[in-house]
This record gives C-alpha cells, sequence and structure tokens, in this order.
C-alpha cells in the first residue's frame, strides 16, 4: 500500500509538471528542453526558503513558484529573439549550464543557502520540511499522497479553465498561425511570455512538492535527463491534448514497474528506461512530421 | 605573460578540436539546415567501440578504421532511415531537431548497457611534456592539435574549392531549384551525413587521445561544438572554425581565471550574446 501511495506521489507530481510542459510545446507549439531546470529551482528555492521560513512553508511554497514562473518568463522573452529550432538549442544550452550551477555552487565550510554555498553542490540540500496549511501537516505518505492527487486536480482545471478562456484561444492561435493572430492585434508576445511564465510555474511547483517529499534535492533534479523524461511524457502522452499529460506520465512512471516485471538487470534499468524514452521520441516525432503538437490546429478550407 | 600565453595555447588547442567538431555538423547542416545530433551519439559511440575491438584484435589501426566506418555509418543510417523520410515528409526543423535527440539518447544508452558507463582512456599514466615558446603542452596536446589543423585543411579545402562544396551550399539554399537543375537530393543529403559522420569521428577519436572519454560527457563537447557553430556562423564553411577558436580560448580563460566547473554557464553567456547581438554569426555566409 505504501509503495502503491508513493508511486501516486510521483505520478501525480511528473503529471503537474507534463502538464507545464505540454503547455510550452503542445498549445504553445515551442519545443524546449529547458523544464528540469524550472523543476530543479522550484526545489531548491523551497528547500532553502522553508528552512528560513520554517513556520510559513506555504509562502516557502508560493516563492518558488513565483521564482520558477520569473525564470520562466526570461526565457519566454528570449524566446521572441530567436526562431524556434534555435529556441531548442538554446533551451539546452541553458539546462545544461542549470545542471553545471546546481553542481557546482558550493563552498566547503560554508552555510549552505549562502551566496558561496547556495545549492550545496552535489551533496544536494537535506532535511527538507514538508509543507504545512492550515495547521495540517503532511508528513505522512497517505496524506501527502492526498495532497499531491489534490494539487494535481487544482492545477487541471485551473490550466484547462484557462485553455478554455479567450487568453488560452490567442495561445493556440499563436501556435497555429503567428502573422495572422498579430494582425488581428493580438500581442503576441505579451501571451508567449505568460504562457511561460505560467508552464514554468506549474513545473516549479512540481520541483517544490518532490523535493518536500523526498526530503531532498539535488543536481540530479536537473540533469537533461529529466527533461528529456518530462518532454517524453507529454509526446508520449499526445501533445496539446488534454489528458496527454497525465497518459504520458502514467505510462513513463509505471515503465519502471514492467522492466522490473521484465527482470531486467537492475543496474541496466535507468538506461533500459532512457533507452526507451529515446525511441519514444523519435516513433512520436515521424508520426507528427509536420510538428509534434496534436490535432487541434485550425483546418484549412 | 607566460600565463597568458599558455592559456592562450591550451586554450587555441580546444578551440582546433571544438572546431573540428563544429566543422562535422556545419557541414551537415549547410544542405539540410539541420543540427543533427545524431552525430552527438557518433562521438560518444566511436571510441568506446575502437577501444573495445583493439582490446580484443589487439591492432588500433583496424579498429580505428571499423571506427571511422561506423561513424559515417551511423550518420548515413539515420539520415536515408529517418531524416531523408522526415524531409519527404514535410518534417519541420524542430521535428528533425527532436527525432535526433531521441537517436542519440538511444545510441548513448545502448553504448551504456553494452560497454558500460565507466571513464575509459586510450592511455594512462603522465604524458610528455613538449615546450612551445616558453609555454608547455602535453605530448596529446600536440597529437590533438595537430591532427585537428589536418582535418580542418581537408575540410576546408575540399568543401570551399570544390563543386561538392559548391553543390552543398545550393542544396541549402534552395532545394527546389537544385532538383529541377537534376541533382538527386537525397544522394546529396546522404553524402553530406557520411562526410559528417567521418569528421565527428575523426574529432572524437583525436579528443579520445588526449583524455578520457564515456557514454556521458559527449554530450555536453558536442553542445559547445553546435555553439561554436553558431557563434562563428552556421552557413559558412569557415564560421566553425572561427567559432571552435573563440570558444575554446574563452573555455581555457575561464578554466584559469575563475574554475573549471562554470564552462558551461559561460558557453551560454557566449551564445546568449551572440544570439541578441549578432543572431546570423560572426561570419555569416556572404553568398
Amino acid at each position: 500500500m505504501e509503495y502503491a501511495l508513493h508511486l501516486l506521489v510521483f505520478t501525480s507530481l511528473y503529471t503537474i509538471a507534463a502538464i507545464g510542459v505540454n503547455l510550452i510545446v503542445g498549445y504553445c507549439g515551442l519545443l524546449t528542453v529547458a523544464h528540469a531546470a524550472y523543476f530543479a529551482i522550484g526545489g531548491y528555492a523551497y528547500a532553502l526558503l522553508a528552512h528560513s521560513l520554517n513556520s510559513h512553508r506555504g509562502l516557502a511554497l508560493l516563492a518558488a513558484v513565483v521564482l520558477s514562473a520569473l525564470l520562466g518568463s526570461a526565457f519566454g522573452v528570449l524566446s521572441l529573439f530567436v526562431d524556434r529550432h534555435m529556441l531548442l538549442l538554446v533551451s539546452l544550452v541553458l539546462q545544461v549550464a542549470a545542471a553545471t550551477t546546481a553542481s557546482n555552487w558550493y563552498s566547503a565550510g560554508r552555510a549552505v543557502g549562502s551566496i558561496w554555498n547556495l545549492t550545496n553542490g552535489p551533496f544536494g540540500i537535506t532535511s527538507i520540511p514538508k509543507p504545512t496549511f492550515f495547521g495540517v501537516h503532511f508528513q505522512s505518505t497517505e496524506r501527502f499522497a492526498l495532497l499531491a492527487t489534490a494539487t494535481l486536480l487544482l492545477v487541471y482545471i485551473f490550466d484547462r479553465r484557462l485553455l478554455l478562456s479567450p487568453w488560452g484561444k490567442v495561445v493556440v492561435a499563436i501556435r497555429d498561425d503567428e502573422q495572422v493572430t498579430r494582425s488581428l492585434g493580438k500581442r503576441v508576445g505579451l501571451v508567449r511570455v505568460q504562457a511561460f511564465a505560467l508552464a514554468s510555474a506549474y513545473i516549479g511547483l512540481a520541483g517544490a512538492l518532490f523535493a518536500s517529499y523526498l526530503s531532498y534535492i539535488g543536481p540530479t533534479t536537473a540533469t537533461i535527463e529529466e527533461s528529456f523524461l518530462l518532454l517524453a511524457m507529454v509526446l508520449v502522452g499526445g501533445a496539446g491534448s488534454r489528458y496527454g499529460p497525465l497518459l504520458g506520465a502514467g505510462i513513463l512512471i509505471a515503465l519502471p514497474e514492467l522492466l522490473r516485471l521484465l527482470q531486467i538487470q537492475s543496474s541496466y534499468a535507468p538506461s533500459a528506461r532512457l533507452l526507451f524514452y529515446g525511441v519514444a521520441i523519435v516513433v512520436v516525432a515521424h508520426l507528427r512530421p509536420r510538428g509534434v503538437a496534436a490535432d487541434d490546429s485550425i483546418q484549412s478550407t | 605573460m607566460d600565463e597568458l600565453s599558455q592559456t592562450l595555447l591550451n586554450g587555441l588547442v580546444r578551440g582546433l578540436m571544438i572546431a573540428t567538431l563544429a566543422a562535422g555538423f556545419t557541414i551537415v547542416y549547410i544542405p539540410t539546415r539541420v543540427f543533427d545530433l545524431t552525430l552527438a551519439g557518433v562521438y560518444v559511440a566511436v571510441p568506446i567501440v575502437v577501444l573495445e575491438i583493439a582490446l580484443v584484435t589487439n591492432s588500433y589501426p583496424l579498429a580505428v578504421a571499423f571506427g571511422l566506418l561506423l561513424g559515417a555509418g551511423i550518420s548515413l543510417i539515420s539520415e536515408l532511415a529517418s531524416h531523408y523520410p522526415l524531409h519527404r515528409r514535410g518534417g519541420t526543423a524542430g521535428t528533425h531537431l527532436i527525432c535526433s535527440l531521441g537517436i542519440y539518447i538511444a545510441i548513448s544508452q545502448g553504448i551504456v548497457i553494452l560497454f558500460g558507463g565507466d571513464v575509459k582512456y586510450f592511455r594512462q599514466g603522465p604524458d610528455h611534456l613538449v615546450r612551445i615558446a616558453g609555454s608547455v603542452l602535453t605530448f596529446g596536446q600536440v597529437v590533438a592539435g595537430t591532427l585537428s589543423v589536418v582535418l580542418l585543411v581537408i575540410f576546408y579545402l575540399c568543401l570551399t574549392n570544390t563543386t561538392l562544396g559548391l553543390r552543398l551550399r545550393a542544396l541549402g539554399s534552395n532545394p527546389t531549384e537544385f532538383s529541377l537543375r537534376g541533382y538527386n537530393i537525397r544522394s546529396y543529403r546522404a553524402l553530406a551525413s557520411t562526410l559528417g559522420g567521418l569528421i565527428v569521428a575523426s574529432s572524437a577519436l583525436v579528443a579520445a587521445y588526449q583524455h578520457s572519454f564515456d557514454a556521458y560527457s559527449g554530450f555536453t563537447t558536442v553542445l559547445v561544438a553546435i555553439v561554436a557553430s553558431i557563434i562563428g556562423g552556421a552557413s559558412s564553411f569557415k564560421a566553425p572554425v572561427f567559432g571552435g577558436l573563440l570558444l575554446g580560448i574563452l573555455h581555457s580563460m575561464v578554466v584559469f581565471y575563475i574554475s573549471t566547473s562554470w564552462v558551461d554557464v559561460f558557453t551560454l553567456l557566449a551564445l546568449l550574446t551572440i544570439l541578441v547581438l549578432r543572431p546570423t554569426g560572426i561570419l555569416p555566409d556572404s553568398t
């Protein structure tokens, strides 16, 4: 039962992150791989602030989300200056730089969270307290599973309502034809930056909850492999589709369990998992050569 | 002054190696307009396979020949089986890029499963030192730098002074016109991919001669090469040389004056600076 709840927490948190990735990749139509950077920012920010603001952990969670959103909006501003396929390369370099920063912002003998030792380098940050809301503590796995699932539900409903709103329709219109949308007087640049901010806020929230659940955050959270995992979840589930993130996260989180059933040696399991992600990405790219976003585009007459 | 000249010399050698790798990406980019990350898989796979074959056959020349063929073969198969079909079906640049990323992941993880993810070496132990004008280089650096120069000269002469280079640029510039003139797009794309694979395989072996290698570190190196190509001006044959040298010297300066840990961050800053100030690169193709 404990293990099933643990899987539920992981699936819920990764689905929240995948909803954010889906907003960028599926609805904005922009392929990027810097998602793990937002995930890690959210986790590290919560870890550092929760220690400082012990009695206001909800505030720490909010601050972590805001910081991720700020990074995302900065990247959104950058996306206005570069073309789409260059943006993917820039996001790759950003992701590698984020992983390097998480691994190397360390100085022996200095307090964790100080300007000389912000991330504690390869050792990561431990003893991260779980959030507390209105006096309710989420220490046990059962309660945290409830928190993760409730957060997923709230994020999903919010995301759906937003995408069905006029703002959401502008996002899809920008994906389908940016020039026409611009000619209709819509502020394309602003909407795109807002979408990036929102998406990275979702991902940062997932990262913060992930760090609090494990009571640990380290540089492995910011690796390019984590970005590939999030991207693969969206592509496999169906980018731009309503249930894509849930489907993709469910399949890919369940995959290690399948490898266990197939008795794949545990030392090979991480590589086998990544191999599957790579093949999945290639297959999806060939199934959707004109763009990996799902078929929500306006049909031409 | 001695420290500065040493840093510059180290940067020059590193820059030549980056430039050679960037040349491999450029030769594929110019006709196809895609940064083929499959070549990152070639960079990772070739040294490891060469080492394994050399250990079995006890013959490095045979292993190196096989490795070069393997690099060219992987790139050619990727082009014929994946990129060209995507091109025929109207695949976007982003789709090509993401597909090549998937192929790279599959190749690198396949290598880990088959040969392990541990660090490997062609040579071990302290290297000989060579004194050049008051500075010191290791024998590995001298060999790497020399071979890189040879490869770059061959690359540049073959592709800027021959009709092949002209046709590859023509293909990238206007594929429709190129096809209407009777040239086979598929053949030239395949040729470009094969040459790119060959250059990247050579570059990987040169780098592996100088330092250790494994299945995980190739991606970062390849990203640096792509950034060098973009900084130089991706549509030009001479641009990767300039971009590579610039990045090599920048890296060497960062390693000496700041820390080796922050090299990737400075690579990102260099890329962002160029993309914002001069998106076509420092030496874009003037044709």
